[in-house]
């Protein structure tokens, strides 16, 4: 088995971690929702990352710091060999989500590019995405952005993931600041951070917009995906566990605020009217990002220059986070005895030909979207289940609190993963079928309809029965490896 | 800009911005403390 390499410093290990957590989400769904719902939606998403956020990074970090394996062979290790397709659903619940992520990023190289060389037209920016979305360019980029990541994780860990990130994440936060200082500026900005701040009560009495709040918190932090525990094999063995996750949980919301900065004030300055504004928010993510925004920054003096710096800071924040996953993937075969250099070539044909549908189909990224994105709360869960059965307090003083100088996981830390995050998870789950529900009314139970429970039941029902069966192979493996 | 909406903005950026910069002194004292122990 490859000797594991360890991040140079406790610096390089909180850039790498952030470049994980900031993504595409901060970018394109925390300005909409914070934009939509105001400070009422903001006084969720504070509680709910310590509710929900830093307990499970905690729990990722500690684990992978003592497994020293992925996440297949963390949860045989952890739990028993009888339950490593527990670990094996959340890391192919999270590699499914590097198929269509690919795309994503590849949208955003291909979106900067054109902005770039002043190509990106923003007078009909509707069709130009349509146009683009349809044809065979999406396949392209999808490829273009893998490459980029592979070659990244080919380098191994610290000439590889830390230097990138070294590079990154600065470019990523001085892209944003000048984002945010050029929308501050801009005439009628205050109408849009009276929007991003106000706190409406009728929004702060919605249960609609604490879920939102809790939604974001689970999908932005990247608590619950794996992606962590992953990066925590490379962790020195004093390293404090617990303040690491602070700053990462902090840190990924200090970026969401700073997105909102640059992008809430710009669609308020910018639309003629406050109903068109409130429209252009509810455009979705990728509505708003290559449809809104385009068509916003062309009314700018040099909006080529702008575009590119949005562009290019959504590209940043969605490439660091694709590394992550792909180390993830590249990891789980390692444990299985193969050197990096034949697990990345594998990781990346299987993420090149598994990411072609929804590079092809806009209506397939969007069903792996929902399915996926959703699987992730049964991701966390299945955290959540591997501490309850190990005994939360055990987990405490023989997992997390480990080094006497550290930061200590208080009895909070217990309290939150025992009685909070359970019924936070049920919550979510269940608040989001209804949800499917209430959008699909006579087609819910639909295995075929884009974003129906009927989809997400088969999806994850098949993937189950099959991991299940696949156990056995799993513990083969590992064990193959290992002797 | 309401009066409300300027509050909420304060403590928002206070608790997160604040907790972030807190976190990482609190990271950085940690560091400085190793490398003079070694």
């Amino acid at each position: 088995m490859e000797k594991s390499e360890k991040f140079s410093s406790s610096w390089a290990l909180i850039l790498a971690t952030l470049g994980m957590a900031i993504g595409a989400g901060n970018i394109w769904r925390f300005p909409r929702l914070a934009g939509q719902y105001g400070g009422a939606f903001l006084i969720p998403w504070m509680v709910f990352l310590i509710l929900w956020s830093i307990p499970l990074i905690i729990v990722e970090f500690s684990i992978g710091r003592r497994t020293r394996q992925g996440l297949i062979g963390s949860f045989h290790q952890f739990l028993g060999p009888g339950f490593s397709w527990m670990g094996a659903f959340v890391a192919f619940c999270t590699m499914a989500i590097m198929f269509y992520y690919s795309v994503v990023t590849g949208w955003a190289l291909k979106y900067f590019l054109s902005a770039a060389t002043g190509n990106l037209q923003t007078s009909s920016s509707s069709d130009y995405w349509q146009q683009f979305i349809n044809g065979y360019q999406p396949v392209l980029f999808h490829l273009m952005a893998l490459f980029i990541g592979c070659l990244v994780i080919y380098r191994g860990i610290n000439r590889g993931v830390e230097k990138a990130n070294r590079i990154l994440m600065p470019s990523l936060i001085v892209l944003l600041i000048i984002g945010a200082v050029r929308a501050l500026t801009l005439p009628n900005a205050l109408i849009g951070l009276n929007y991003f701040f106000e706190v409406r009560m009728d929004y702060l009495l919605d249960y609609q917009v604490w879920l939102e709040g809790l939604s974001q918190s689970a999908w932005s932090t990247g608590a619950g995906w794996g992606l962590i525990l992953t990066y925590a094999i490379y962790i020195k063995e004093d390293e404090d566990v617990v303040l690491n996750s602070f700053i990462t949980g902090f840190g990924n919301n200090s970026a969401s605020l700073l997105a909102g900065l640059a992008i809430i004030p710009t669609i308020f300055s910018l639309t003629p009217t406050l109903i068109e504004a409130e429209n252009a928010l509810k455009a979705g993510n990728d509505g708003l990002s290559f449809i809104v925004i385009p068509q916003l920054f062309s009314k700018l003096p040099g909006s080529a220059l702008f575009s590119s710096i949005f562009f290019l800071a959504l590209f940043f924040a969605a490439l660091t986070s694709l590394i992550s996953m792909l180390e993830l993937a590249t990891r789980i075969f390692i444990d299985f005895g193969l050197p990096r250099t034949k697990a990345l070539p594998l990781v990346g044909l299987l993420t090149a030909v598994l990411g072609l549908p929804s590079a092809l189909s806009y209506s397939f990224f969007q069903n792996q979207d929902w399915v996926w994105g959703l699987g992730l709360i049964i991701s966390g869960s299945f955290f959540m289940f591997a501490i309850l059965r190990f005994g939360v307090n055990n987990f405490r003083k023989e997992f997390v609190n480990i080094i006497p100088d550290n930061s200590r996981a208080g009895i909070w830390f217990e309290v939150f993963l025992k009685y909070f995050i359970p019924i936070e998870a049920i919550l979510l789950i269940g608040w989001w079928f209804y949800r499917s529900i209430k959008w699909n009314p006579h087609h819910w139970y639909n295995p075929f309809q884009t974003d129906s429970l009927g989809t997400c039941v088969v999806q994850w029902t098949l993937l189950v029965l099959m991991l299940i069966s696949l156990n056995r192979l799993f513990i083969h493996l590992l064990k193959k490896a290992r002797a | 800009m309401k009066v409300s909406a300027i509050f909420m903005m304060i403590l928002t950026f206070a608790i997160i911005w604040g907790g972030f910069l807190f976190f990482i002194k609190k990271l950085q004292k940690k560091e400085k403390s190793k490398s003079s122990k070694n």
